[in-house]
């Protein structure tokens, strides 16, 4: 049935945060591969930045996923901004201790400088949105860093803490900036077709010609995020059609025009 | 919550302000270009009779007519003739003739009457707008040309051709005709069918338009032939 069809393709394109999800490009692939390896390395911090869209939180679920299996890593997708509640949730995801009243940052370096990790594989922290930290936090952070017994991978958009991070102080201690960009028009090609292909919905993986492709890609500029939003309406505007008014969809390919629908009502397009 | 029929709305909106300034474009160069080419013709018409006076008086070649003016009247007429070649304007060794036929004796102007009628009619136009109709004649030696490779070797696609191509003419008894010969040799042409219908809704035979192209479509799910269907019963198409 092509309902069904359709309405499988749309969800494909559900805006969701999950590695099962995860589509392989090989620029990505290269950067998440170096990362592994730099993470092995005597750093302090690792800073990754981009674009909202360009897949950085997926980026780091997959990386938490990755390295778990191997040593100490955690992920905080959302941003603790009460100092001591950061704090506290540190000293338990870290070392276990549950504190039950305030928790300040002299306190926790105390317990961890008292704290030998001795061979074992330095803890990693995955912190996401670090924009939403406040300038006397990302300082703190890099402060503990200093201490070698904690490493950061930093996700942040570079307009909010640009002018933190290229502070000198800062930036000696960022061991690699690694930038995540938008799709290329071929690695978004590849995307949306995997991303069919993974739920086997061949038909509408193979509606996507080169035409089709270049307008998603001249709307959404290559933003992962924006063309999930795009071509989930896209799909859903099919359903609608092949349920109410089938003579709309005619031809094999992916229609112009609703792409062009379809980026009105998400705003890509203003009119 | 997704609005379908009001996104159309909007698309048809946002279509119409993308056209916009191109159609504002293609009318300020189609603007330009009819001032060019009236304003070009009308200069043209304007200054090929100042041309050939000046060539009459001035160049130095014309003092070898002074020199030959011993000669008769119609040798000085070929000097000046081989003199004019030399201008630039395509109507001039026509207009010369036209010009100078007014400064010699009947004899002379009596050989050049018969080339000089046409130019004295472009001569006397000098109204800068005038209707230009382009006739089609060469499409019809096309259409007479691919006929005459059909009768040799039966092509369906070749009495397609000659059926749209006489239906984009508007002659559609013979588009109606090499449509149903077409249908006759290959019936599962969707082109073709199409074209027959429409012949025959031009021909104004609607009831016969509709039960063919119907039964057409519930033997074949054409989709096209479907919508020309739904366009010709709906009163779109007619």
């Amino acid at each position: 049935m092509k309902s069904d069809l359709y309405k499988n393709s749309r969800d494909v394109f559900i805006d969701t945060v999950n590695t099962e999800d995860y589509i392989e490009l090989d620029r990505v692939s290269g950067i998440f591969e170096s990362i592994k390896i730099s993470i092995t390395k005597p750093l302090k911090m690792i800073l990754l930045y981009g674009k909202p869209g360009t897949g950085k939180s997926m980026f780091l679920l997959k990386l938490l996923n990755s390295l778990k299996s191997s040593q100490t890593v955690y992920l905080y997708a959302t941003p603790i901004l009460d100092e001591s509640e950061f704090f506290k949730t540190l000293a338990q995801d870290l070392y276990g201790i549950k504190f039950n009243g305030e928790l300040n940052f002299t306190q926790f370096m105390k317990v961890v400088e008292s704290k030998d990790i001795g061979d074992a594989a330095v803890p990693l922290l995955l912190l996401d949105e670090a924009q939403l930290y406040s300038t006397a936090q990302m300082e703190m952070i890099r402060l503990l860093s200093d201490t070698r017994k904690v490493k950061f991978i930093i996700a942040l958009h570079k307009t909010e803490k640009e002018d933190l991070i290229a502070k000198e102080h800062f930036q000696t201690r960022i061991w690699e900036s690694i930038k995540l960009e938008n799709a290329s028009i071929s690695e978004l090609k590849i995307y949306i077709q995997k991303k069919l292909m993974k739920a086997n919905c061949l038909d509408t993986a193979s509606m996507f010609s080169t035409k089709s492709i270049k307008l998603v890609h001249k709307l959404t500029n290559g933003n992962y995020r924006d063309t999930n939003k795009l071509l989930y309406t896209l799909f859903d505007i099919y359903l609608y059609y092949v349920q109410n008014n089938p003579g709309k969809i005619s031809g094999s390919d992916i229609s112009s025009k609703i792409i062009e629908m379809s980026a009105i009502h998400t705003g890509l397009i203003n009119a | 919550m997704l609005n379908v029929n009001d996104l159309e709305i909007r698309y048809k909106k946002y279509k119409r302000k993308s056209f916009l300034p191109y159609l504002t474009l293609f009318l300020g160069l189609s603007a330009v270009s009819l001032s060019l080419f009236y304003t070009f013709s009308y200069y043209n018409t304007y200054h090929s009779d100042t041309n050939c006076s000046i060539h009459i008086e001035t160049p130095a070649p014309e003092k070898k007519e002074q020199v030959d003016e011993n000669k008769t009247k119609d040798e000085v007429v070929v000097v000046k003739e081989k003199i004019l070649k030399l201008s630039p304007s395509l109507d001039f060794i026509d207009k010369m003739q036209s010009q100078t036929n007014m400064n010699y004796n009947s004899e002379t102007a009596a050989q050049y009457k018969s080339p000089s009628k046409p130019v004295e009619k472009k001569i006397e136009v000098k109204e800068p707008k005038a209707d230009i109709k382009i006739k089609r004649e060469h499409e019809y030696d096309d259409i007479r040309h691919v006929i005459k490779r059909f009768e040799v070797n039966h092509s369906p696609a070749l009495s397609l051709f000659i059926a749209k191509r006489y239906y984009n003419l508007g002659v559609y008894d013979k588009a109606y005709n090499y449509a149903l010969i077409t249908n006759e040799i290959d019936n599962n042409i969707e082109e073709s069918w199409i074209i027959f219908a429409k012949s025959l809704i031009k021909l104004n035979k609607r009831d016969t338009a509709i039960k063919i192209l119907t039964q057409y479509v519930n033997h074949s799910q054409s989709s096209q032939a479907k919508m020309l269907l739904d366009e010709i019963i709906s009163g779109k198409f007619r």
